[in-house]
């Protein structure tokens, strides 16, 4: 077994890149949640029936998409990060990559699909663009990284689940640096079957209040390095945050449903803060996952009244990014980050009326903060519940 | 890492369990497996210190081509929740700790490089860093019938319907007591086989 880090030792955040429907950079996307913003509209999908609003994203022209539209945006996002960092990718084994998704992986090409059934098929183009397609597997290829890569397809809380895994192989000594997030696309496939569940929402998603009638889908990616501290000062690169627990717990209750006494989400959150060693009282705010379903809501309130009471800053961006799934959690991240640094927060966008079954009023405008550790939760289809926990880093060693 | 149990399945026809009634193919034979294993001390009835980890190449393709029989059938908005909801690669994993009662950590992974191989390694890392006590690792592939014509058709499937068993599920329950090797898992379904002792080839 590998020999584990030395818990003293940070896990820090290195470079950050980020595409959603707020912009294509982190600066975009920080601009983008003090403005009004483009509302969610019908999706652009050849073929696609259903027209509930959804938030895309504008890829930069000139980015290939050949390889498909989720590798695209998380190409953009993964090169950001690195950028930033000035991180050599190939510089051997010990650089690891984990994503997380939803679309990628499944062969869910429906126009391929549609061929095969009829017996029509010429090329198998989309096999060999699935098979190429694991976001993990393809960054890895496509980047010439060295260390191990893996995705992670926790549906909702995939993204969070890979920063999560990151810190793992970080904390476990299995690698000096890794570039986590997660990327998805709008699609067909998750259109339809959301659409089915009936949690998809006719108008802006209303997080957290009381006339919330459901979710709005969106696409993106969010990519983050994660090292070391000892990597970053070896490296020459500076710290933006330091990444300080995950945790993540299930719910054993239902497929689709969150439990309703948030059994999970409070376990998780109680294990977070154990592992970063704190109070929740030195939670300064929680970008939480903020749906705008009845149920995860709910959920959400209920947990976080209990143990934090209203001493928390609470919103959610899903207002700003819609639901983006397997990217949501990375993108989330970083707008935390993003905050951190910046000590400041912007307005839960689609809330307006409090939700006494909720019980607590997310930010309603923006505002500067004093706050030296945050929190990011995504709940998950499956029952999963995902925890991360980031602390803002003083250079003069006060972290 | 020890292994203090393990079990397969590779005979998914007339799966019957107990609260997985509507569960797919993948998600009960990923059940199966695990809920075999023999356990010698119960855990405890709200067990957040025992872990989940799926891993898989293909993910449950048969509820996910049956998914989109409905939309090619009738039309995007008139998919089944039920279907759309085991297409998710994550709900074998949900079966397994609702059935199981686990509220530990759960993760379903996928690769086309050795995924039960990653899956090992972060039960390992798991279990060093006190995440767990203890963690199941279920590998589980499936046949489907439009997979079987694609393969027949391009054959670029990798390890996708080969050897003496094509699809089933493997699950080992593990402990960070003792020091059993990661082997190579690069074949894993053959190892998945190997590992409980029957012989795939």
């Amino acid at each position: 077994m590998p020999e584990p880090l030395n818990h003293t030792e940070p896990v820090v955040i290195t470079g950050m890149g980020i595409i959603s429907a707020l912009g294509r950079s982190a600066v975009e996307c920080l601009e983008g949640l003090s403005k009004e913003g483009t509302p969610p509209a019908a999706p652009d999908i050849p073929g696609c029936t259903v027209t509930k609003p959804s938030f895309g994203a504008e890829l930069p022209s000139g980015r290939d998409t050949e390889k498909g539209r989720t590798l695209a945006l998380a190409g953009h996002a993964f090169e950001q990060a690195v950028n930033q960092a000035g991180l050599e990718v190939s510089a051997g084994e010990r650089t690891g990559i984990c994503a997380g998704t939803t679309v990628a992986s499944q062969l869910n090409d429906i126009e391929f699909y549609s061929r095969y059934r009829k017996g029509t098929v010429e090329s198998y183009d989309a096999v060999h663009r699935y098979l190429a397609g694991n976001p993990a597997e393809a960054l890895k290829r496509d980047y010439g990284l060295g260390g191990p890569a893996m995705t992670v397809v926790n549906a909702c809380s995939s993204g969070t689940d890979a920063v999560g895994t990151a810190m793992a192989w970080l904390n476990s000594g299995r690698c000096d640096a890794v570039i986590a997030g997660g990327a998805d696309e709008l699609n067909r496939v998750p259109l339809s079957g959301f659409n089915a569940l009936g949690i998809l929402s006719d108008s802006p998603c209303r997080p957290f209040d009381a006339d919330r009638d459901g979710l709005n889908l969106g696409e993106g990616a969010a990519f983050l390095v994660l090292e070391t501290l000892s990597s970053a000062k070896a490296r020459g690169a500076a710290p933006m945050a330091e990444c300080r627990a995950w945790a993540t717990a299930s719910d054993a209750y239902h497929l689709t449903s969150p439990r309703p006494d948030g059994l999970g989400l409070e376990t998780a959150v109680t294990k977070a803060l154990n592992r970063a060693g704190i109070s929740g009282k030195r939670i300064g705010f929680i970008n939480a996952h903020g749906t705008g379903t009845q149920t995860n809501d709910r959920t959400e309130g209920l947990v976080f009244g209990k143990l934090f009471k209203s001493s928390v800053k609470i919103y959610s961006t899903k207002g700003h990014t819609g639901h983006t799934l397997g990217a949501a959690g990375a993108i989330e991240a970083v707008l935390t980050v993003l905050s951190l640094q910046r000590q400041w927060l912007p307005a839960s966008r689609g809330y307006a009326d409090f939700d006494e079954n909720v019980g607590i009023r997310p930010v309603e405008k923006e505002q500067a903060i004093h706050a030296e550790y945050a929190m990011s939760t995504s709940l998950a289809f499956g029952g999963m519940n995902s925890v991360l926990i980031f602390k803002r880093y003083n250079s003069e060693g006060d972290r | 890492m020890k292994v203090i149990g393990k079990s397969f399945i590779d005979n998914p026809a007339g799966l019957k369990i107990k609260g997985a009634r509507r569960a797919d193919k993948f998600a009960k034979m990923a059940v199966k497996a695990c809920l075999d294993i023999p356990i010698k001390n119960p855990r405890p009835d709200s067990d957040t210190e025992t872990g989940v980890i799926v891993a898989t190449r293909f993910g449950p393709h048969a509820t996910t081509f049956k998914f989109l029989d409905g939309m090619l059938d009738h039309s995007d908005t008139r998919g089944s929740p039920t279907t759309f909801s085991h297409s998710v690669h994550n709900a074998a994993a949900s079966y397994i700790t609702t059935l199981l009662g686990i509220q530990g950590p759960a993760a379903t992974l996928t690769c086309f490089d050795d995924p039960l191989g990653r899956a090992l390694e972060l039960a390992e890392d798991w279990l060093v860093l006190n995440h767990v006590d203890q963690v199941y690792v279920c590998y589980v592939e499936e046949r489907s019938a439009p997979f079987d014509g694609i393969q027949e058709g391009c054959g670029a499937l990798p390890f996708y319907g080969t050897g003496g068993t094509s699809e089933g599920a493997a699950a080992v329950l593990l402990t960070r007591d003792g020091n059993t090797p990661i082997p190579d898992t690069a074949e894993a379904p053959f190892w998945a086989i190997d590992a409980i002792g029957k012989k795939g080839r």
